[in-house]
């Protein structure tokens, strides 16, 4: 059973989200940023346990020099079936390797049958459901010996038989099952968009209490719905519901997501040093209110991907390795 | 009222359903409609049919994008048409099995060798092997590194009983079309081939793939090096390392030997001396 609650939350500043395309520049350089948020099951080893190789040179660099969390995207809190016990038993090998500030997942499903759809699939808002999460909760909290956070997904469908809003089930979750929130502020405003509600009143409903981390990160609008793709820099909406968001719970962690057509990693730590800049403007009576940038972006230095390094001899071929990110994908089946 | 468990898996039959889930619902019975509709729920501006086929969307999008990005030689080799229909019936017919979506494609070469594209085209599945090596070696767990200094240590008459144990990234494959040469018109940006080249009769093309530190690597080798390399595999001794070389290549003299296992050491083939 995890130790009883704090009545102050970690800080751990604001970070981004360490994907495949700067692993050359964080082995190289390590990262500026507060800290580093990677995908858990990127650093699955093949068969369970830790990986070797790249993957695990880049996160023992960067957790030499900060703070680290596991977000994960397959635990399937919210499926029918419990985690599986192996995934629990990678996870926790991972955890004892890397020692993650904390570590998180979704509030959703994923997985039925033992078939994973690397999809974050939304839940009825219902009892039933409810009860579902907290009894996995409890077992994964066990497993692990520490409290998860729990991420709110974005979605595209409601789901029949709800009988509460969404951040009622969220908060509900949170307070049964003794975690924590991870809240994706991108998730709201997307949801607020396809579903038809104010996201103020969806940060009105939340525990702040149990909210450690705010994600920020980039959605496209088509149209007749918003999808959250994690492309491009955040936009102003999701800037202003996080300053709202600070403004009710104080000072939160915040990690920037950008997991598709990835910039520079200038590009990124700028939109990084947006999140410190506007926490600041609103935390900090003293300081002056949050002032945009101008329009131009930094100057972006020559990216060093692995398909640019310099040409081996003929007989010796580097292989670019591919991409380990989830991007949301977002092409239509033709 | 449906459980969790009912709508999971109507949840999943739709979003799985090999062409939308409009297809899906047209073919369904009246029960499962209703169900469908008491399940997800739309509005005027997005019907729930349409909200479901979002999801129907990722799903196939992203296992395909993942095997596009894993097997990017065979999918120029196959053009994007003929390798899109591939991607597809390898989705629906091989679920993913792991929590982990990097190894969605472990099971690729083994079904493209029953698959129809095989029987042909030829030659395929051993470079989807190739392929599959190369993703396997990114991150096999780290082991230790024999190198020129440890082979040093240990006196020269002494070699021959040595086995030099290959480093679990490494492997040693067989194809029937050269993997460096379409690797290297893949790299090149080459238009995919069409129609694809029939493979050549009695054609042979080895190539060791392997990692060193964390970067991973592939070149072509000839016969006499792959025979002694798979003898390594196998945990023979130097001497029998030399032997199949010798057998394959009668030819060779033994400085080449010695040559190729200075190479071997250098680019970390070994994890272990044993005598």
């Amino acid at each position: 059973m995890p130790p009883p609650l704090s009545p102050s939350r970690p800080q751990l500043g604001h970070g981004v989200g360490l994907r495949l395309t700067h692993y050359d520049r964080a082995l190289a350089q390590g990262v500026d940023v507060d800290w580093i948020e990677v995908v858990t099951e990127n650093f699955f080893g093949p068969q369970g346990g830790i990986p070797g190789g790249r993957p695990r040179a880049v996160l023992e660099r960067v957790r030499a020099d900060v703070p680290v969390v596991l977000h994960g995207v397959s635990m399937g809190i919210g499926a029918t079936e419990p985690p599986p016990a192996a995934y629990l038993q990678t996870l926790r090998a991972v955890i004892e390797w890397i020692e993650p500030a904390w570590v998180s997942d979704h509030l959703c499903w994923g997985s039925t049958g033992g078939h994973y759809a690397h999809d974050l699939l939304p839940l009825p808002y219902r009892e039933d459901a409810i009860a579902t999460v907290v009894e996995h909760v409890a077992r994964v909290q066990d497993v692990l010996g520490r409290r998860i956070l729990l991420e709110n997904v974005s979605s595209y469908v409601a789901l029949g038989g709800s009988t509460m809003p969404e951040w009622e089930f969220l908060t509900e979750v949170a307070r049964r099952a003794d975690c924590l929130v991870l809240l994706d502020i991108n998730n709201i405003i997307v949801n607020a968009h396809n579903h038809g509600f104010d996201p103020l009143d969806y940060l009105d409903g939340v525990d702040g209490q149990r909210v450690w981390q705010f994600h920020l990160a980039g959605h496209a609008d088509r149209g007749a719905y918003k999808f959250d793709n994690h492309v491009g820099p955040v936009p102003d909406e999701v800037w202003s519901l996080y300053e709202a968001a600070l403004r009710r719970f104080g000072a939160v962690s915040s990690l920037v997501e950008w997991d598709q057509e990835v910039p520079t990693w200038e590009v990124l730590r700028a939109q990084q040093q947006q999140a410190v800049a506007r926490a600041r403007a609103v935390l900090d009576a003293d300081a002056p209110p949050y002032e945009p940038p101008p329009e131009s972006t930094p100057d972006e230095p020559p990216a060093s991907t692995p398909d640019e390094r310099p040409e081996p001899p003929p007989d010796e071929r580097p292989e670019p390795p591919p991409d380990e990110s989830l991007g949301a994908a977002g092409r239509g089946r033709p | 009222m449906s459980t969790l468990a009912d709508e999971h898996a109507l949840f999943w039959r739709a979003i799985t359903w090999p062409t939308g889930v409009e297809d899906f619902l047209a073919q369904a019975d009246e029960a499962t409609r209703q169900a469908f509709a008491a399940t997800f729920v739309g509005n005027d501006a997005m019907k729930a049919v349409a909200r479901v086929n979002i999801y129907a969307e990722s799903y196939f999008w992203r296992l395909s994008d993942v095997l596009g990005e894993q097997y990017r030689v065979l999918g120029w080799l196959l053009g994007s048409t003929r390798f899109h229909n591939f991607v597809t019936d390898f989705v629906l017919h091989r679920p993913s099995l792991s929590p982990d979506v990097r190894r969605f494609g472990a099971g690729l070469p083994d079904y493209l060798a029953e698959h129809p594209l095989q029987a042909q085209l030829g030659g395929l599945a051993e470079l989807a092997r190739v392929e599959r090596a190369i993703v396997r070696a990114i991150d096999v767990p780290d082991q230790p590194r024999v190198g020129r200094a440890e082979l040093s240590a240990v006196e020269v008459a002494r070699w021959p009983s040595l086995r030099f144990v290959l480093a679990d990234h490494v492997r040693v494959l067989c194809t029937t079309r050269s993997y460096p040469r379409a690797w290297a018109a893949w790299k090149a940006g080459k238009a995919s081939p069409d129609p694809v080249p029939p493979v050549e009769p009695q054609a042979r093309h080895w190539v060791v793939v392997w990692r060193n530190g964390v970067e991973v690597f592939h070149r072509g080798i000839v016969p006499a090096q792959a025979a002694a390399l798979r003898i390594a595999g196998q945990g023979g001794r130097f001497e029998a390392l030399c032997e199949a070389a010798l057998v394959d290549d009668p030819s060779l003299e033994p400085t080449q030997i010695v040559q190729w296992l200075g190479r071997w050491l250098d680019d970390g083939l070994f994890c272990a001396l044993d005598e």
